[in-house]
């Protein structure tokens, strides 16, 4: 094989994170929120403790699957094209909703150890800002690389973000804003792995996860 | 045993409670590697520390955390899985005590089952305090999980060597700059390499890697048949 840059190219040492404004047209945008808002998977978070108190459902794929996901999830499309990198094969892609007194604890993504023990960190994680509400006040990104916070990003209407996997995170509790699940914080998220061809087969080709379990 | 560090036992207590500082010093035994933790997030669930000995060998510490003490220390269960601790049960606890503008850490454990445990106990947990106190003074104790979290970006031996060269650059005080220029001239470099050839720059390195060499690779492929003129 050929020598890959790391990160495949997006990344180098010194970077940790990208963020793009109006990564996407407004009417997309609006369609991802109306999506999100009125799909009947929304529940509480079924992720790890640390998002306790946040909104959301996940869904687990391969790359193989994209165009299932597309079908499925049509007004999520447009984010994926714009967030997908090329070299990664597995996809965690979950609706983050978080109101006011929530937040996000510190942790390093490793979804796709449910599927496969030992995998680790993402490649990278992409986030799409879906809904910043007008007054919201807190919410932050903090993304840490070796205990050292290395960004600090409040959430811009429209942009997205995308920073190292290896990289622990956290989203700072919402003061304010966000007063109801509809006014919520609401960002859309991929983790986007590179599993060993090997083990991809450990990995679903398409399953949505609710905190009710799985889902076909 | 017991070892006196200059910081007060709140800075302390954050190099145990905080999961990003408690694996840069608990856990490897003297010349040893911690490579990671399963389980153990809560205090009472079983924890399972995958750790390299001095020699590259593997062995394991099993336990639960008995009781966490806020900004005073903890106590455990531990046995161990390999190496030469020992097999049984054995209980330790952490107190850390105010003491002359510092904090003076505490370490007791039992019961042994002979004199050798106990000093091999003795300098095992010699070796943790000192990296403990290196944490606590804010010294960037060198951690296999954060390299190998990082190095995850990289792909393929050639990767991984670069990977290597650029994060020793940066740990032994390589301005960014130079980093950043050394990145992109062995990213482009690399990337013109035909895959023939960095497929065999991987293979020379993976060979070198596991200490092989081409005789023993020779004999592995003919099942041992071969014999030597």
């Amino acid at each position: 094989m050929s020598f890959q840059p790391p990160w495949g190219g997006a990344f180098r040492l010194h970077t940790f994170v990208h963020r793009t404004p109006d990564a996407l047209p407004v009417d997309v945008i609006e369609s991802i929120r109306a999506a999100i808002l009125g799909s009947s998977l929304l529940g509480e978070s079924n992720l790890t403790e640390q998002f306790s108190g946040t909104y959301g459902f996940s869904l687990t794929f391969r790359r193989e699957a994209l165009s299932e996901v597309k079908d499925r999830f049509p007004a999520f499309g447009p984010f994926l094209e714009a967030a997908l990198l090329p070299g990664c094969n597995a996809f965690l892609l979950n609706p983050l909703l978080v109101q006011n007194g929530r937040g996000v604890e510190a942790h390093m993504d490793r979804s796709m150890e449910f599927y496969v023990d030992g995998l680790g960190c993402p490649i990278a994680v992409s986030v799409l800002y879906v809904q910043v509400p007008e007054h919201l006040s807190g919410g932050e990104l903090r993304v840490y690389h070796r205990g050292q916070r290395v960004a600090a990003l409040s959430p811009r209407p429209h942009s997205l973000v995308t920073f190292r996997g290896d990289l622990m995170h956290e989203v700072t509790a919402v003061e304010a804003g966000a007063p109801e699940l509809s006014a919520a914080r609401i960002s859309l998220v991929v983790e986007q792995y590179r599993v060993p061809e090997s083990l991809l087969a450990k990995v679903p080709v398409f399953e949505l996860r609710t905190q009710t379990g799985a889902q076909a | 045993m017991e070892k006196w560090v200059a910081q007060d036992p709140r800075q302390v207590f954050k190099a145990i409670d905080d999961p990003a500082l408690i694996r840069r010093w608990y856990g490897a035994p003297p010349g040893g590697v911690r490579l990671g933790q399963e389980g153990g997030e809560e205090v009472g669930e079983l924890f399972r520390l995958n750790l390299l000995d001095a020699k590259g060998a593997p062995l394991v510490q099993t336990g639960r955390i008995l009781a966490v003490y806020p900004g005073e220390g903890f106590s455990i269960q531990m046995a161990w899985e390999g190496g030469s601790l020992g097999r049984g049960m054995t209980r330790a606890s952490l107190i850390l005590r105010p003491a002359d503008g510092g904090t003076r850490i505490e370490v007791r454990q039992g019961l042994f089952s002979s004199p050798e445990m106990r000093e091999a106990h003795r300098v095992y947990w010699e070796a943790n305090l000192e990296r403990l106190a290196r944490v606590v003074s804010g010294e960037a104790v060198p951690c296999f999980e954060e390299f190998w979290e990082e190095s995850s970006g990289f792909v393929e031996p050639l990767g991984m060597a670069a990977y290597t060269v650029l994060v020793g650059m940066r740990e032994a005080g390589a301005s960014s700059e130079t980093l950043a220029q050394l990145e992109e001239t062995l990213y482009a470099h690399f990337a013109r390499l035909p895959e023939e050839t960095a497929n065999m720059l991987g293979a020379v390195l993976r060979a070198r890697l596991e200490g092989v060499t081409p005789r023993d690779e020779g004999r592995q492929e003919d099942g041992g048949a071969r014999t030597d003129r």
